[in-house]
């Protein structure tokens, strides 16, 4: 802090430079980096607004404004897609972090260290799984014939469910399939907090007679909340992407059944559906471009909030 | 007070085993079928035990005409330099846009998360990496597009932000050392956690990349594990289309293979996890007892 | 993640891979020996010929050759390699480097080669995969009217209604492969069952003379699906000639042709035809004909393996009856996944020769190619020269197949090469038969496919190919709505009383009057430049 005050360099951006040059090294490599893999070929984002042609190449395409974002905008879905997209990943939000803030408290109450581990191995195990071996998974339930459930349905007696021209349930199973393959990842992150967070804290509380559950409330909640956040600022740019970008989950466990498509349809298996067979980049990037730009509206409008609450869980 | 909290960590624990036995059971049936006997499976359905047990969708893609091990050693190759080097630039970068005098560190932040939420797409890509970088066809273009990633250094930086105690580096400052070395001494071992962490989350993410190879590899030899068995369900699902071949593999297992490739991918992961497990709970021990 | 998302589509795209290829299928059937066209002592002849002319106006430079393909990867592909540069070393003095591409990354693949102007010589291209139209619409292939002059015999060996659907514009752009390219249409049925309740499998002239086989199937065999049904088996997707109709391009893309007319485009969804089929396939499914969750199914493998369905539509090029009637005897089955499931296979609906079929399989010169008359002398050599064809197809003998006959021989299972792709390359009438071609009459079935393809009737619109570029919101927003409710209906799992309508107006408001309009003003503009 002191250091800051001493503002009297002619050229401030070099003195600062100077002035913390071991940072600046070590940020070198990481920046240096992004800008050249990430920022250099953003100047893709043209194709979104072209009528690309490979062989002319991103600068030298026909120019042709908005037309690509035209049949998005167009579409008899748009509304379906739109509400479904948003609607399930607020919920995949809320009990994906939700959910694994709890297991991850709970974990770390576990008095075993082995148990404590081999739990969260397993949470983690079916984030190393895709969601086309997912596919198959839940196909193995569900099946009319072959299906474990309907098996189990028929065995107690009970009519078995057509579950893939059945919208109404798949309000549920998608959210549960969701928790089930993401719960490791952000229970691990958790922990990994809670690992860091000072014993002294912990045995200052005990030594006050707090219960297990105010030391969750007072110190773990509290300590976990800038990460907390940040992963939600994180999500909050990709809300427009269904399963904030990993969409195989709706295209592969919905088996791309028409009739779900009210409560299965979202703008990614939308598009998906729209252009495969014409595969065009210009109108693929533009959906992306798009679903990119309803991010960054959004992150800069929550950032900014959350800075005005405390500076310094805001992103940037 | 004893009784309460011994009942309380047993309810616990029955409530994880059950959780976990919920989380198992679709793998076990991943386990089940590939185990099982095609056929056995067209007439019967799915089940947790297989109905009727074999091997014939291990032996079939481990005798095919892939070089498999091969393939598990340049994704092993691929997966350990990448997460060590990603965790190098990484938490370097991470560290730098923790530390609240430097000036830069939001104007950099909003760089890093603006390339979250933006980006050119496959083409421009594949021409940076191919045609600019030259890395089609080598082993450096497995890992090199992912050294860094914007979601992990803000997840790193964040937990250096609140996991770092200020008054350590302070001290370490009116000791004499250097910045960098308060990074590697200090800063290091106290994050293994999160290390650890973004470590396993890079890792998981290079085994089971295939989309990369898909692009820029031609050369057998440079195969990932994930890419050649992608490439032996499409074998396998070309010979069964194809009416010529159709009666040579007529006899080839499908789904049951389909499982099968499924456990030989994820198997290493499961089995590595535990020593992995040991070697970060005791880096964390050793950092917490040199703070 | 961008390459995530890309991931995804080619994974889909790999799946729906299978589909294509089993379009393929049937055709395949016909893996032939010896060349028609050249008779071994002409095709000699030819070689010699043509390692003679070049070699006296300059001596060659040596070249190298990139050729990309999709296939599956082989172990010992660099042994394959190095046998064919042997072979085409001394006659053309290049080397030909082979970029074996695995099937569901091929496409995407060309397409960033392409994107990047990689240099590359050869590549695959087709109407399926690596999109010939498209490549030719972007400039990513060489013209090659003047080098195919310099190749009469390779020319010769591919009747010309293949070349005219590879000339856009009036060039050439890609060498078709000579290989089986027609397709009839009818259905299968398990011989045993047709046999045990006395079916007359050979009375039927359209799909509705099946229903009273499906309704002995239902009431006697339990355990039987009477009619197979996946969305890459429906009959109205399949085969638009069943019905009258042919496509343009895409058969589910809304603007089709009557056969009897030829040069109004219609909206296939909106004729009688369609509403038939939708109503009895409503009849098929609440009689319990097909699987309940056929709408949803895109494929069937698992019943095909148990030997469950007991009768299927399929694209039958040679029927049983084609072969009783040629003295071989048939060897049709219910589907390659089971052997013991035989079949009788009846066609009637005749042979037709599309746009789409004729260019299923090409080899084009990238335009970027630095060495496009020596790639050109290359495929020459693929089209005319058995030694060097059945090199590329079969690989090395005594290690990667031993020969039976002078024209048959058996792969060798382990020996690491394994394409089965005769139909990928060249000529197709110069492979080798393999052991899983029918014996019996070599001869005689040799002849049957080629003939198959050189009396084909041509389609009212083959060479014609739809440029969506003009309608292209039009085209995505219909594709949605095909893909939301065409299953369903023509699976008859929905009323289509009810949603017949609902379709049509929803196609309607996408924009396909738009699309349909489109197709007649290119149709009646390609017409007129013909």
């Amino acid at each position: 802090m002191k250091i800051q005050n001493v503002v009297r360099k002619p050229i401030p951006v070099i003195g600062e430079l100077l002035r913390n040059k071991v940072f600046y090294a070590m940020m070198l490599p990481g920046l240096l980096y992004i800008i050249v893999m990430f920022y250099l070929p953003m100047v893709g984002v043209v194709i979104a607004f072209e009528q690309f042609n490979p062989i002319k190449g991103i600068f030298k395409s026909k120019w042709i404004g908005f037309d690509n974002f035209k049949f998005l905008f167009q579409s008899d879905a748009l509304y379906q897609i739109t509400f479904n997209t948003i609607f399930y990943n607020i919920i995949f939000i809320i009990l994906g972090l939700g959910l694994s803030v709890v297991a991850a408290i709970l974990i770390n109450e576990i008095g075993n260290r082995f148990l404590a581990g081999t739990y969260k191995s397993i949470l983690l195990l079916p984030y190393l799984l895709s969601w086309v071996v997912g596919g198959y998974l839940l196909f193995s339930f569900l099946s009319i014939d072959k299906g474990i459930l309907n098996n189990l349905l028929s065995s107690w007696g009970i009519e078995p469910i057509q579950w893939y021209s059945e919208p109404k349930y798949w309000r549920f199973i998608l959210p549960a399939a969701y928790v089930w393959k993401n719960i490791g990842y952000f229970a691990v992150i958790f922990a990994a907090g809670i690992a860091g967070i000072s014993t002294e804290y912990y045995e200052a509380a005990k030594i006050d007679g707090a219960t297990k559950f105010q030391q969750a409330m007072k110190i773990t909640i509290p300590m976990l909340a800038p990460i907390i956040i940040i992963l939600l600022l994180l999500q909050a740019g990709k809300i427009f992407y269904a399963a904030f970008g990993d969409w195989g989950m709706f295209y592969n466990l919905t088996k791309e059944s028409g009739v779900l498509f009210p409560t299965t349809n979202v703008i990614d298996t939308h598009v998906y559906r729209s252009l495969k067979t014409m595969g065009d980049f210009g109108m693929s990037s533009a959906v992306g471009f798009y679903q990119s730009c309803v991010g960054f509206v959004l992150v800069i409008i929550s950032n900014y909030l959350i800075k005005l609450y405390d500076r310094d869980s805001a992103l940037f | 007070m004893k009784m309460r909290l011994k009942l309380f960590n047993f309810s616990l624990n029955i409530g994880f085993m059950v959780i976990c036995a919920l989380f198992l059971t679709p793998l076990l049936v991943v386990l089940s079928i590939s185990l099982s006997d095609e056929q056995s499976i067209f007439q019967h359905g799915y089940h947790f035990f297989p109905e009727k047990f074999s091997l014939d969708a291990y032996r079939y893609i481990l005798n095919g005409n892939s070089p498999i091990i091969r393939a598990y050693g340049v994704t092993i190759v691929v997966t350990v330099i990448g997460t060590l080097l990603h965790l190098v630039i990484s938490s370097m970068f991470a560290y730098s846009l923790s530390r609240p005098e430097v000036k830069y560190r939001n104007i950099v932040s909003f760089l890093v998360v603006f390339c979250l939420l933006f980006n050119g797409g496959l083409v421009p890509w594949y021409i940076l990496l191919s045609k600019y970088m030259h890395l089609k066809d080598t082993l450096l273009v497995l890992f090199v597009p992912y050294l860094v990633s914007s979601v992990n250094v803000i997840i790193m930086r964040n937990f250096f932000k609140s996991t770092v105690p200020e008054s350590i580096i302070e001290s370490a400052r009116i000791d004499g050392a250097g910045e960098f070395y308060s990074f590697l001494k200090l800063v290091v071992p106290l994050s293994t956690p999160v290390l650890a962490t973004i470590g396993l989350f890079t890792a998981v993410y290079l085994w089971n990349d295939w989309f990369t190879a898909a692009i820029f590899i031609e050369d057998g030899k440079l195969y990932t594990l994930q890419f050649l068995l992608q490439s032996i369900m499409n074998n396998i699902a070309y010979l069964q289309a194809n009416a010529i071949t159709q009666k040579v593999a007529a006899l080839q297992p499908d789904e049951t293979a389909r499982m099968a490739t499924c456990i030989l991918s994820i198997g290493p992961i499961i089995l590595a996890y535990p020593f992995l497990q040991k070697f970060f709970v005791k880096g964390l021990t050793l950092g917490s007892v040199k703070a | 993640m961008n390459a995530k998302k890309t991931a995804k589509s080619i994974l889909a795209l790999s799946l729906s891979f299978s589909i294509v290829l089993a379009g393929c299928g049937k055709n395949n059937d016909n893996n032939a020996a010896s060349s028609a066209p050249a008779s071994s002592a002409s095709s000699s002849e030819t070689q010699a010929s043509e390692t003679a002319s070049p070699s006296t106006e300059a001596a060659l430079e040596p070249v190298d050759l990139t050729y990309y393909f999709p296939n599956t990867p082989q172990k010992d592909l660099q042994a394959v390699e190095d046998a064919v540069n042997k072979l085409i070393q001394p006659k053309i003095n290049a080397k030909v480097h082979l970029k074996l591409i695995d099937w569901g990354a091929y496409d995407e693949k060309m397409k960033v080669i392409n994107a990047s102007g990689e240099v590359y010589d050869l590549a695959f291209t087709s109407a399926w995969t690596n999109n010939y139209y498209q490549n030719v619409a972007n400039g990513a292939l060489a013209p090659l009217d003047e080098l195919l002059e310099k190749y009469p015999d390779m020319k010769a060996g591919i009747p010309d209604m293949f070349w005219d659907v590879a000339r856009v514009k009036g060039h050439i752009y890609a060498v078709p492969t000579f290989q089986q390219s027609t397709a009839g249409y009818g259905y299968t049925i398990q011989k045993k069952l047709a046999d045990k309740y006395n079916l007359d499998w050979k009375s039927v002239t359209k799909l509705s003379d099946l229903t009273p086989f499906l309704d002995t199937i239902k009431k006697n065999e339990p355990n039987l699906i009477p009619w197979e049904y996946n969305q890459n088996a429906d009959a109205f997707k399949q085969a638009p000639p069943m019905f009258g109709m042919e496509a343009l391009g895409d058969t589910l893309t809304p603007g089709s042709l009557y056969l009897a007319d030829g040069s109004k485009v219609i909206n296939q969804f909106e004729s009688p035809e369609f509403k038939e089929y939708v109503t009895m396939m409503r009849d098929w499914y609440t009689k319990g004909y097909l699987k309940k969750e056929a709408p949803t199914l895109t494929d069937t493998n698992a019943d095909r393996k148990a030997g469950k369905n007991a009768l299927q539509f399929g694209q039958i090029d040679l029927g049983t009856v084609d072969y009783e009637a040629a003295g071989m005897k048939s060897t049709g089955r219910m589907s390659g996944f089971n052997p013991d499931v035989e079949s009788y296979d009846y066609q009637f609906v005749k042979p037709l020769l599309t746009t789409d079929k004729a260019a299923a399989t090409m080899t084009g010169i990238s335009v970027n190619s630095k060495n496009k008359e020596r790639a050109m002398m290359f495929l020459n050599l693929l089209h005319t020269d058995k030694d060097v064809y059945n090199t590329l197809i079969w690989g090395v003998e005594g290690k990667h197949y031993k020969k039976v006959s002078d024209i048959r021989i058996e792969t060798i299972k382990d020996g690491g090469f394994q394409i089965w792709s005769a139909w990928e390359f060249g000529n197709m009438a110069n492979s080798y038969l393999s052991e899983g071609d029918p014996q019996g009459n070599d001869e005689g079935f040799r002849k049957m496919w080629i003939d198959l393809n050189k009396n084909a009737t041509p389609s009212n619109a083959l060479g014609f190919v739809f440029d969506f570029t003009p309608v292209k919101s039009e085209k995505a927003n219909v594709d949605a709505v095909i893909s939301e409710l065409y299953y369903a209906l023509g699976s008859g799992s929905v009323d289509p009383d009810k949603y017949l309508p609902k379709f049509l107006d929803k196609l309607k408001s996408a924009g396909a009057d738009k699309i349909i309009a489109e197709k007649q003003k290119q149709l009646d503009e390609w017409r007129a430049s013909k």
